[in-house]
This record gives structure tokens, C-alpha cells and sequence, in this order.
């Protein structure tokens, strides 16, 4: 008991010496999840801006068309210009992914079972410590007294290695805090961007479906009590904000979110729900993308030998 | 935009104000401090009164040539809004890649990291094994 002690004491020492950049890694870890959230929504956001960009080029073409013949070079032109748009928006994805992957190391250092396994192993090396200089003293310890230095030395072991995590941790913080800021502060610019090229484009793709939908109904006469509640739902989606839209801006409100959470971490202020709420946040946005990635894949498979014919229309 | 009480003809008047956003939205792309957002936002308005009804109802009166030229300058309007909005997102781009090679370290520091703390516990997984070693030879000793 008194052996037991004479370790537990110093542990307990330890903690109370150490503790601070422990406590702290569960924040790092609920902050990099929320980052790791947030990078996987903007991705699969740019990849729908650059569809929506395309689909509202098409419009214009086809509306163009339909007034008189495009030349050639026009066309040209146009493709060479979704082209280019299209590349940039790669570009910005590659430098999305990697504020991802910092975000996902961020997440593995914190999440990491080193301390436990590190523990295991001390006690393990503990217990065969103690029984070997058993066998050099030719003594023997009770296997219970045996059992809890061991258990005592494995905590000590973990507990050190856990404030190595929480240290490297701070490290990290403290080495990048002026560059992941300013990444956050350029990721909310660039969502800015994005939100209002998708809602101008949005103008073009969703006015075709309005004119055919609504307008031309409405203006012959032919909505009738039985058509009534579809048209009226028609000219309700067409009127409200475009679904691209509002998830880019939620998106936005998360680098927001990001950048005051990453002040708080640095500050020492930030908890593990403030960093969850933008993960909870971004959750709709993320089970959203996905849908439409699995109703897009579905799409191809099973529509690959249909074709649509398009018509040039004006705006409403 | 011109005042739309005094507009007779609005495809011309649509042409004119084109022409003149165009010219500064060219100016804008040489300029790096132009505001690129302030500029798209004008030329969008244009574009969605060029693509409009009014406007296209307007235009179908047209001969074929005129039409022909309308439907090219309207183009090559969306030509320049499109410009534009590649180097508004390429100016992020280029400031976002400055951080690059700080990020990069970031991430192997991280890993470097994981490795040392992963290297704890197998070091003192050695340690047992040799221990275990030692204690299987003394009763031999």
C-alpha cells in the first residue's frame, strides 16, 4: 500500500502540474470535426456551382439560338470560358481539400490511442519490472500490491504521454494561428463569391422551367381548380431562394463560425459545443450533397440512353 | 441603367448601357484593385433586362442580320460577365495558394507528431519484451 502511494502521489502531482493542454484536447478534436465537416461541404458546394455555372451558359446558348444562328467562334468562346471557370473551381477545390487534410491530422493527433496504448504498455513493463526484481531480490510482493504499482505506473505513463498530445497540440495552434485565420477569413470570401454567381446563374437555369411552368400557363388561361395546387407550388419554388443558394450561405455562416471558433481555441475559450454546433450546422448541407451525388449516379445508369430536347426561352 | 420612362427603343438602349459596362468591366480586368463584385453585379442586371421578355420581344421584330448581331453582342457580353467571375475566384485562389507551403508543414508536423506518440507505445512495448527476456534467463542465472 505504502509503494502504491509513493507512485500515486507523484501521479496525482502530474496531473495537477500538466493538466491544461490535456483538458483542452477534446476541443481540438470537436474543432477539428467541425473543420473536417466544413471542408467536405464546400467541395461538393463548388462542384454544384460549376453544374449550376454550365446548366446557366447552356440557357443563355439556347436562348441565343433561338433568336438567330450562333457562329461558331461565339460558341467556342462560351466553351472556353466554362472551361476556364470550371478549372479555377478545381483549383479551389485542391486548396479545399487541403485545409481538409490538415483538418483531418488535426483530428488524428487528437482522437489518437496512443495514451492508452502507451498506459498498457507501462503497466505491462511494470508488472515485469516488479517481478523480475523479485527474482534478483529473491522476495516476493503480494500479487495484489504487484497489480496496483503496476496499475499505477501504466496511468502515470498514459497520463504523460497525454500531455505530450495536448502539448503538440498547442504547438500546432500556436505555430499556425495567423495562417489558418487568414485560410478561414479567404474561405468566407470566396462562399461570398460563390453565393452570388450561383444566384445569378440560378436566375437563368430555374427561369426556363418558370416560363414553361407558370408564366405560359397562367397567361393562356390553362391553370384550372384541378392544376391549381401544382402551379401554385411551380410558382413557389421558382420564386424562392434557389436550394444551391441557401446552402452555400450556410456553408458561409460556418466559415464564419470557424474562424470565431478557432479565436476561442487560441484563447482558450472555445467548448466542445460551440465547435459541435457547426458540425450539426453543416450536417443538412453534407446529407444533402450526398443525395443528390447518389440520385446524380443513378441518373447516368439509368437515363444514359435518353435524350431531351430543349427549347430557347426568355426570362420571366 | 437609363430611365426607363424616357426608353423608346430597348434593345438599343439595352445595347448602349452593354456597351458601356463592358468597357469598364475590360477596364476592371487590367485593374487589380477594381471591385470585381461591384462590376458583376451591374453587368448581371444588364444581362437579366438582355435576356428579359421585353427585351426579346423587342428584338424578334428585328431583321435577321440584327438579330443575328443582338444575340452576338449578348453573348459576348456573357463572355465578359464569365471572365470576370473566373478572375474573382481566381484572386481567392491566388491568396489561398500563398498559404500552401505553411499548410503543408502543418499537416507533416501533425503526422510527425502521431508518429512520436504512436513511437511512445511501441518503444515501450520493446522495453516489455526485453524485460520478459531478462526475467525468463535469471532464474537461470
Amino acid at each position: 500500500m505504502k509503494t502504491f502511494s509513493r507512485l500515486l502521489l507523484p501521479a496525482l502531482l502530474l496531473v495537477a502540474l500538466t493538466g491544461c493542454a490535456t483538458a483542452k484536447i477534446p476541443q481540438f478534436e470537436a474543432f477539428a470535426n467541425a473543420g473536417t465537416a466544413y471542408t467536405q461541404a464546400v467541395t461538393g458546394l463548388i462542384t454544384e456551382v460549376g453544374e449550376g455555372a454550365v446548366n446557366a451558359n447552356s440557357v443563355k446558348l439556347l436562348q441565343n439560338r433561338a433568336l438567330a444562328p450562333v457562329s461558331l467562334s461565339d460558341f467556342q468562346q462560351q466553351d472556353k470560358d466554362m472551361r476556364d471557370y470550371l478549372a479555377e473551381l478545381s483549383e479551389l477545390q485542391v486548396q479545399t481539400t487541403l485545409l481538409g487534410n490538415y483538418f483531418q491530422a488535426l483530428a488524428d493527433l487528437a482522437t489518437s490511442s496512443a495514451p492508452e496504448s502507451f498506459a498498457t504498455e507501462v503497466q505491462s513493463v511494470a508488472t515485469s519490472l516488479i517481478g523480475v526484481t523479485q527474482e534478483v531480490r529473491g522476495t516476493s510482493v503480494a500479487q495484489s500490491t504487484q497489480t496496483a504499482e503496476a496499475q499505477a505506473a501504466g496511468s502515470v505513463g498514459g497520463l504523460v504521454v497525454k500531455e505530450i498530445q495536448g502539448k503538440e497540440l498547442e504547438r500546432e495552434l500556436n505555430a499556425h494561428k495567423d495562417t489558418i485565420a487568414q485560410i478561414l477569413k479567404l474561405q468566407e470570401d470566396l462562399l461570398t463569391v460563390l453565393s452570388s454567381q450561383a444566384e445569378a446563374n440560378a436566375q437563368f437555369t430555374t427561369a426556363l422551367t418558370y416560363n414553361q411552368q407558370v408564366v405560359t400557363p397562367f397567361m393562356s388561361g390553362q391553370v384550372t381548380t384541378a392544376t391549381q395546387q401544382s402551379w401554385m407550388s411551380e410558382r413557389y419554388s421558382g420564386l424562392a431562394q434557389p436550394v444551391l443558394v441557401t446552402q452555400v450561405n450556410t456553408a458561409a455562416q460556418a466559415a464564419v463560425a470557424l474562424q470565431q471558433a478557432w479565436n476561442k481555441l487560441l484563447s482558450n475559450d472555445l467548448t466542445v459545443e460551440d465547435a459541435e454546433a457547426i458540425t450539426t450546422e453543416l450536417a443538412p448541407v453534407l446529407a444533402s450533397l450526398d443525395a443528390l451525388k447518389a440520385q446524380k449516379q443513378s441518373t447516368t445508369t439509368t437515363s444514359s440512353s435518353t435524350t431531351t430536347g430543349t427549347t430557347g426561352e426568355s426570362q420571366p | 441603367m437609363s430611365d426607363p420612362e424616357n426608353t423608346t427603343d430597348p434593345v438599343s438602349e439595352a445595347q448602349t448601357d452593354a456597351s458601356q459596362a463592358e468597357a469598364e468591366a475590360q477596364k476592371a480586368l487590367a485593374d487589380p484593385q477594381a471591385n470585381l463584385s461591384q462590376i458583376l453585379d451591374s453587368l448581371r442586371t444588364i444581362e437579366v433586362q438582355l435576356y428579359g421578355i421585353e427585351v426579346t420581344q423587342q428584338v424578334q421584330q428585328l431583321s435577321d442580320t440584327e438579330k443575328q448581331e443582338f444575340a452576338s453582342a449578348r453573348l459576348h457580353l456573357d463572355s465578359v460577365i464569365n471572365q470576370l467571375s473566373t478572375a474573382q475566384l481566381g484572386e481567392i485562389e491566388g491568396k489561398l495558394q500563398q498559404s500552401d507551403a505553411a499548410l503543408q508543414q502543418g499537416i507533416q508536423s501533425l503526422q510527425k507528431s502521431l508518429d512520436d506518440l504512436s513511437g511512445a507505445s511501441e518503444w515501450a512495448g520493446a522495453i516489455n519484451g526485453i524485460i520478459g527476456v531478462v526475467g525468463q534467463i535469471i532464474p537461470l542465472v
